[in-house]
């Protein structure tokens, strides 16, 4: 099973490159603007035009895209099921009378109806997702998670929220790895059976496995006193540089420019009204 | 107040919120389950249900304590958030499913009863986080958000399915927690 890049895919969190060293609440910022401002567009081209702005941030964020084809293949499996369930219709499709949903070319396959209208539904459909989740990678693969959760905590989020924000995502590749290793150990010992039964026999393990790491490692933090007092201080200094002000301003300046094209202008528009 | 219903009330220790996120994380972890059966949408949803709820119920039962509902959701989206980018207007709305448990749990701790150790309460607040996961995705989410368009008939049957796979996770979730945490003190 390709264990190696499920874990891996956080390989490119210790490499340097400016995104690297951007402070981690420049890039919850980031995260933000590209979750929000896109959504407010229907028209699929405006929305690859935001895609098109994280392309610069890929290029030159120095990530070995080796680990991350694992990540990249269950996003684009998932976007391509999108645009698929949207873009296959049924021949009603071809009598619709809703005002939105005329078309200019279809193409039939027997039961299935492909019109111009589904393809840009679909397109729609899958761009704006697209969006969230390859930004989402992104920041991830280039960030300390403790970094992020400090980040957090400097923009005033609960102890209780960025602590276990923290404890979770440092969990995720150890229980992936605990997985993969229960799976190994059941293959050694021959167990056989069917899929079911594997997996019943995978739950436990893993569950208490996991929750009697999770114990080690809330003890150890009680030891050091957690909660004790107020967690504002951290050794590392956050510094907002010339390069995250910059970063921020251009945030800024196109989340203005996008809210006066779409609300001002009316730009950014496209009839993906309902198909039946 | 009984000893046991005050015991519900105490604040959250590091443990405890451990516990909650390598559950959320162990959520998200399943998710690739349901994900792999993406051809089945929407009824590959019902598995999203169901091992939420699974896992939410099962961390109930072993933190034991009020809020946990509330807080296991909470992590779970910002799990979902920071590894797949999700919305954040869904994760914001899928923080929401814990409290009605909660709700449920402080009443039951307030009349002095143990909720964590009885099999029908926690039945109920896992129902009620199904039910309330169910609602707010096949009524808003998928319909509004995403733009998925089902027929009502097809939407009504998935939703009910999903509640009965959350009904079915809490089951199996109060089994899983309270089998668990014995072996783990």
């Amino acid at each position: 099973m390709a264990k190696v890049n499920v874990t891996n895919f956080m390989s490119n969190v210790g490499r340097d490159s400016w995104v690297h060293r951007l402070d981690p609440r420049t890039k919850i910022a980031i995260l933000v603007f590209f979750g929000t401002i896109p959504l407010f567009f229907t028209d699929f081209r405006f929305i690859i035009a935001y895609i098109v702005l994280t392309i610069p941030l890929w290029l030159t964020s120095n990530i070995d895209f080796r680990p991350m084809r694992g990540p990249f293949t269950a996003v684009g499996v998932f976007l391509t099921i999108i645009f698929l369930l949207n873009a296959l219709r049924g021949p009603s499709e071809l009598t619709n009378t809703d005002v939105y949903s005329q078309y200019t070319w279809y193409i039939r396959f027997g039961p299935l109806v492909v019109t111009s209208h589904t393809v840009v539904r679909g397109l729609f459909l899958a761009m704006r997702l697209a969006v969230t989740l390859t930004i989402g990678l992104l920041i991830i693969s280039t960030t300390d998670p403790t970094y992020l959760a400090k980040g957090l905590r400097k923009l005033k989020m609960p102890t209780t929220v960025v602590f276990m924000a923290l404890a979770g995502l440092r969990f995720i590749p150890i229980i992936t790895e605990q997985l993969f290793n229960i799976l190994d150990a059941q293959t050694i010992r021959g167990v056989s059976g069917s899929r079911i039964e594997k997996t019943k026999l995978l739950f436990f393990p893993l569950f208490i496995t996991s929750l009697r790491r999770t114990r080690t490692m809330g003890l150890a933090c009680e030891a050091k006193g957690f909660g004790a007092r107020r967690w504002n201080d951290f050794y590392e200094e956050f510094k907002v540089t010339g390069v995250d002000k910059v970063v921020l301003v251009a945030l800024a300046v196109l989340a203005i420019v996008s809210l006066v094209l779409r609300f001002g202008l009316g730009m950014g528009t496209a009839g993906v009204g309902w198909i039946k | 107040m009984s000893t046991v219903a005050k015991m519900g009330f105490r604040p959250f220790n590091a443990v405890d919120l451990v516990t909650l996120a390598v559950f959320a994380a162990l959520y998200r972890a399943l998710w690739y389950v349901w994900h792999a059966l993406g051809f089945l949408f929407p009824f590959n949803q019902v598995l999203s249900d169901l091992f939420y709820c699974l896992c939410g119920v099962a961390a109930i039962v072993i933190v034991r304590k009020f809020g946990a509902a509330t807080l296991f959701a909470v992590a779970a989206q910002i799990i979902n958030l920071f590894l797949q980018g999700e919305m954040l207007v869904v994760a914001l709305l899928l923080c929401t499913p814990g409290i009605l448990a909660d709700i449920y749990i402080y009443f039951r701790l307030k009349a002095g009863k143990d909720p964590f150790a009885s099999l029908k309460d926690m039945f109920i607040a896992g129902s009620l986080i199904g039910g309330w996961w169910s609602l707010i995705n096949w009524a808003f989410i998928f319909p509004v958000l995403f733009l998925t368009e089902l027929s009502v008939t097809i939407t009504i049957v998935v939703a009910v399915a999903c509640l009965l796979g959350g009904m079915l996770g809490a089951w199996t979730g109060f089994k899983l927690g309270d089998r668990i945490k014995g072996l783990i003190a």
